[in-house]
């Protein structure tokens, strides 16, 4: 999957083994809510198509299967090397392709008509242009007028059977044109000696027919023409034949439109895919007509063959009967893989794969009765086994052994696999025994003791088929996931699909600490030792306890949490530079604070207990300092510019969508974001602040302060029905506006509630209203 | 006062047309066909010129399924070329290229209609179901079509939730509107009843109307077709497939009246089900057609329109004889 291609990528450029280890232990994950692009299956596949023959000139047809046929451009390429071979081998590959390209191809027919000009003189004058082409030369010191004449008839052809490459351009087709370029070519059919020309004559007369939609002349013209030349190997008779099935279609001969394709596909890779694209069968009578057509078991195969690889066909059928004809076709060993990969799709992980859900919501995947289409086929590969018929037994005994380990029954696919370890002497075979038994043995796993940790660590670490397999990774670390998780360590768990920037953007306390219990232990292993490191290697230690003591603290226990963050050695100690202190009557996260100080949490959390010891201690001036923690509190929540003591990631966008359960989606967060939005410790001090405070000044700010903090309550409250997005003044109820009334009916004489008129506009309008 | 009452018993009834959709690439009506329109005195003709999709290998927007018409058969029908533009054309089309789409889409518009027998065209309906994401894009491509081709009348097709939600997808900017009543329920659910018609859902739907600023055209569902299900999956819809078609019983097990197991596989329709298989038959029924227009007449605001029906085949002619139609058309 691309994650891990992306990993395997850089472990590849610049890790080395350990840090390999680390960035495994961290996936990169690719955000599913952001950046867009097409869904795609997240599951995992162990099977290697090059357990089958490389010789099998099907297999792209077959293995591709999710975007068969989809190159028109690349088809066309194909087709054009294939003719180019053909034109090749004719002249003994006398000729670089690349001439024969410019002169069978490119060459305008003013140049055609050169060349034959100049078959007639004494003395070749061809154009420099032509004059280097070697193919052209020999045309004209051997006096090849048939090929000139029949490549200067193609050109004619040319803009009645060769689409624009410019779509919304008409087809340049004209019927009439088109019978006179048939007559023309067939009077030069007549004069043409050559048996290699005159067949191509056919295929082009045939085609032109074609699209004039002449469909009874096509079959008029196959039958006149086709006696008229030896019959030769070569791709050009199936173009022909091609044209004749498509007459015969139009015509409604499906059956025998069918059974040619079938022979185009069977025998002419060029127009293998248009001919599977044409194939069609409309009923049951056609299909057992176009069977009877076949002239062998082997053609009848292609057949079912052709059908088994329709989007969404259910191949077994098809390869009963392709085994019943024809049991060492190799069309059935491409329909088994292709087969297997489908049930590996299903079964393979599904009970700890970690993306299940979304497979069945985006492709449902598994299939319904999954199980019983793996017994199925299982079944017959047990029969093509017993019966010993088909081509190559050793790729059927692993197709046994693998459907054993996706049906679940993992001891006797130990089994299989280890007695063919001993016999299969097929290195690609050999090779996926060994990718089968490293897959078995961690979807075998029930429990991880310190022993498998071990184990695990080695094969990350040393494993070839581990290296090698891009979906390994992910396939181990699901399985461990929920092999940690049955057992209650959530700190692995998490670990095995997450990094510590998931963990310190929506904490986990339980993950939190299980993880630094890990790291604190002296006797953990290496794989322990990898899951507390970082993608350099370093302890994560003070990362985890930083996150530990900022939980605490965002849960307003500052005591508590100054003795975990006091556990961050001083000098590692992240500096901040904010003013949780500074008093603003609007809020603005992001404007610069000019009285800015530098702090650590540790600083800032040992400063706010000393104004709260003062604060309790000095009566006189306690209000003040009650003040100055309303006001830290209030800053360091997601309204104030210093969120950075309480929270790792702040996102403005997420007051869109305040929900109740205060997690957000991010890009790159895999568990979402927690913003820390709670106002009431903020609001506590303020209204502590208004009711110690003796002078009317400070009261007044701390009521509108205590207000902003109702405000944001509100906002943050199921009582909320005011649209973020619009430029509405909000309405709380009644409980939500208690500061702003005490603020206007207590305090309207002092110089605060004059700034605070001036320069907040929705308590001006809100004072102003009621 | 009197003057007014006087002049208000005098307005005439709202005109009502019917009209057909043709939406196959060959148009050569039947003589079946004909007869029909011809009963229903229907000479208005929807006439699918082409798609617009994007290709992704060519990085543009291509034409696709053009029509072929045999002038012969369609001798004294207005045609109304409709050009059907997938979504994903506008989600991928630059700024940039709308002007040059609208220059081609205008051209092969004419090009086409040299097959016409009156070569002339009064109005030109575009079919889009767009987007939020789409909306900008597609409404400036009709307003350009709209400046470069004045001589047409353009429509546009509108589905229900665009009435509904008419301040979030928009009204586009053109003549008239032609509203489509069908292809209301999720065809991909596999428990989806009938995903063409379903009157409940117009029910939900039938809200916005006296608010909605563009005149608008009916377009009630006439077709029916197979829903084919493969495990548990809805992988292929085969047209125009009725019971008839399942009545061997060897072959086929019927659930109830639109629910059929495959029983053996076997070829149906030029699709090779196979055993195990699922379909689903939808079909509009005359009553539910007869209640969707009540339901439509008591929320649309009363002026002329045409009443079209998708669409125009012999096959679904047997399903909605021509005097079940009329009386479709007195509802209106």
């Amino acid at each position: 999957m691309e994650r891990w291609r992306r990993y395997t990528l850089y472990f590849k450029t610049t890790c080395s083994f350990f840090l390999g280890m680390m960035l495994v232990l961290m996936p990169v994950k690719l955000s599913m809510a952001c950046g867009g692009g097409d869904y795609e299956f997240l599951g995992y596949s162990f099977l290697d198509v090059n357990v089958l023959n490389k010789e099998y000139e099907y297999a792209p047809y077959f293995l591709t299967f999710s975007d068969l046929y989809q190159n028109l451009e690349e088809t066309k390429i194909v087709q054009q090397k294939d003719n180019l071979g053909e034109w090749s081998d004719i002249f003994c590959g006398m000729f670089p392709k690349k001439d024969l390209r410019q002169i069978i191809y490119n060459a305008a027919i003013s140049d055609l008509k050169l060349i034959r000009t100049a078959t007639a003189r004494e003395k070749s004058n061809l154009p420099a242009r032509l004059s280097q082409n070697v193919f052209a030369r020999h045309l004209v010191a051997n006096k090849c007028v048939e090929t000139i004449n029949y490549l200067i008839f193609t050109r004619q052809c040319q803009p009645h059977v060769v689409a624009s490459s410019n779509s919304w351009e008409a087809p340049k087709r004209d019927s009439v044109k088109m019978q006179k370029l048939i007559e023309a070519g067939e009077k030069n059919f007549k004069k043409t000696k050559s048996n290699y020309i005159r067949m191509r004559y056919t295929y082009q007369l045939v085609r032109l027919a074609h699209y004039s939609k002449n469909y009874e002349q096509v079959l008029d013209l196959y039958r006149y023409l086709i006696p008229k030349f030896d019959k030769q190997e070569s791709i050009i008779n199936y173009w022909t034949l091609g044209h004749r099935a498509g007459a015969l279609r139009a015509l409604g001969q499906r059956a025998e439109a069918a059974y040619l394709y079938s022979l185009i596909f069977q025998y002419c890779p060029s127009k293998r895919e248009s001919a599977f694209r044409s194939f069609y069968i409309k009923t049951d009578q056609e299909w057992d007509d176009c069977m009877m057509l076949c002239k062998s078991d082997a053609e009848r195969a292609t057949l079912y063959t052709i059908r088994a690889n329709a989007v969404h066909a259910k191949s077994i059928e098809e390869m009963e009967k392709i085994y019943k004809l024809d049991p060492e076709n190799e069309n059935l060993e491409l329909l088994l893989v292709k087969e297997m990969m489908k049930v590996e799709k299903d079964l393979l992980g599904l009970e700890f794969n970690d993306k299940r859900k979304y497979n069945k919501r985006n492709f449902n995947i598994p299939r319904k009765d999954s199980g019983k289409y793996l017994l199925r086929l299982h079944e017959f590969v047990r029969k093509c086994i017993k019966e010993d018929k088909v081509g190559h037994p050793d790729l059927w005994a692993v197709a046994d052994g693998y459907l054993e380990f996706l049906g679940g029954d993992f001891y006797a696919a130990e089994n299989t696999f280890a007695n063919l370890r001993k016999t299969i002497d097929n290195k690609p075979l050999q090779k996926q025994l060994e990718t089968f038994q490293l897959a078995l043995k961690i979807a075998s796993m029930e429990t991880v003791d310190n022993e498998d940790e071990m184990e695990i660590f080695n094969i990350i670490a040393t494993n070839e088929e581990f290296k090698s397999h891009e979906d390994f990774p992910d396939f181990l670390y699901d399985k461990l996931a929920k092999v940690y998780t049955a057992a209650g360590e959530k700190g692995k768990a998490f670990r095995c699909h997450h990094n510590i920037y998931d963990l310190a953007m929506s904490p986990d306390m339980e993950v939190v600490e299980d993880l630094i219990e890990i790291e604190e232990n002296p006797d953990k292993n290496r794989f322990e030792r990898a899951m507390v490191a970082d993608e350099n290697g370093n302890s994560l230690r003070n990362k985890l306890i930083d996150i530990k003591g900022t939980i605490i603290f965002s849960q307003f226990k500052p005591e508590a949490a100054l003795k975990i963050l006091k556990g961050v050695p001083a000098t590692e100690r992240k500096v901040y530079t904010f003013n949780p202190f500074h008093e603003s009557i609007n809020d603005c996260v992001h404007c610069e604070v000019h009285d800015t100080v530098s702090y650590t949490k540790v600083d800032l959390i040992e400063k706010m207990l000393r104004l709260e010891y003062e604060g309790r201690a000095d009566l006189e001036k306690g209000a003040e300092y009650f003040y100055e923690l309303g006001l830290a509190y209030y800053n360091m929540s997601y309204f104030g510019n210093a969120w950075e003591a309480m929270d790792y990631y702040r996102s403005g966008n997420n007051w869109y969508y305040v929900n109740d359960e205060n997690i957000y989606d991010a890009a790159g967060l895999f568990l979402g974001n927690k913003e820390t939005v709670n106002c009431e410790r903020a609001l506590h001090y303020f209204e502590t602040t208004r009711l110690l405070s003796k002078s009317k000044e400070l009261a007044a700010r701390a009521s509108f302060m205590a207000a902003k903090c109702q405000l944001n309550m509100y906002y943050i409250s199921k009582d909320c029905n005011y649209s973020r997005r619009g430029n509405k003044m909000p309405n709380p109820p009644e409980k939500y506006r208690t500061y702003f009334n005490y603020l206007k009916k207590d305090y309207a004489d002092t110089n605060f509630y004059q700034q605070a008129m001036k320069e907040c506009k929705y308590f001006r309008a809100f004072s102003l209203r009621e | 006062m009197i003057c007014c009452l006087y002049c208000s018993c005098r307005h005439e009834p709202p005109k009502l047309t019917t009209a057909f959709y043709h939406w196959k690439t060959a148009l050569a009506l039947s003589q079946e066909e004909r007869t029909y329109l011809d009963s229903l005195k229907s000479n208005k003709l929807y006439v699918k010129f082409f798609d617009i999709d994007w290709d992704a290998q060519q990085q543009m927007a291509i034409p696709l399924a053009e029509v072929q018409v045999a002038a012969h058969t369609i001798r004294s029908l207005e045609v109304i070329p409709c050009i059907f533009i997938t979504n994903r054309t506008f989600k991928q089309l630059p700024d940039d290229q709308v002007e040059d789409l609208t220059d081609k889409v205008l051209k092969k518009i004419k090009e086409l209609a040299q097959q016409l027998p009156a070569h002339k065209i009064n109005e030109l309906q575009f079919d889009c179901d767009w987007s939020k994401s789409t909306r900008a894009i597609y409404f400036r491509f009709l307003e350009v079509i709209k400046k470069k081709a004045p001589e047409y009348s353009l429509s546009a097709t509108i589905r229900l939730h665009q009435i509904k939600f008419a301040n979030q997808t928009g009204i586009p900017p053109v003549e008239r509107g032609m509203l489509m009543c069908y292809n209301m329920g999720d065809v991909d659910k596999v428990d989806t009843p009938n995903s063409i018609f379903d009157i409940n859902i117009l029910k939900q739907y039938l809200e916005g109307f006296e608010n909605y600023t563009l005149d608008l055209d009916i377009a009630l569902p006439i077709f029916y077709w197979g829903v084919l299900i493969r495990d548990n999956k809805v992988i292929k819809l085969i047209n125009n497939l009725d019971s008839e078609a399942l009545s061997d019983s060897t072959l086929f097990a019927k659930k109830d009246a639109i629910h059929f197991d495959v029983l053996k596989s076997t070829y149906l329709k030029g699709y090779y089900l196979y055993e195990g298989d699922e379909l689903r038959l939808e079909r509009v029924s005359f009553q539910d057609l007869s209640a969707g227009a009540y339901l439509m007449k008591n929320v649309l605001p009363q002026y002329d329109r045409t009443i079209s029906y998708y669409h125009l085949d012999t096959t679904t002619i047997k399903y909605y004889p021509h005097g079940k139609m009329e009386k479709i058309y007195t509802i209106f």
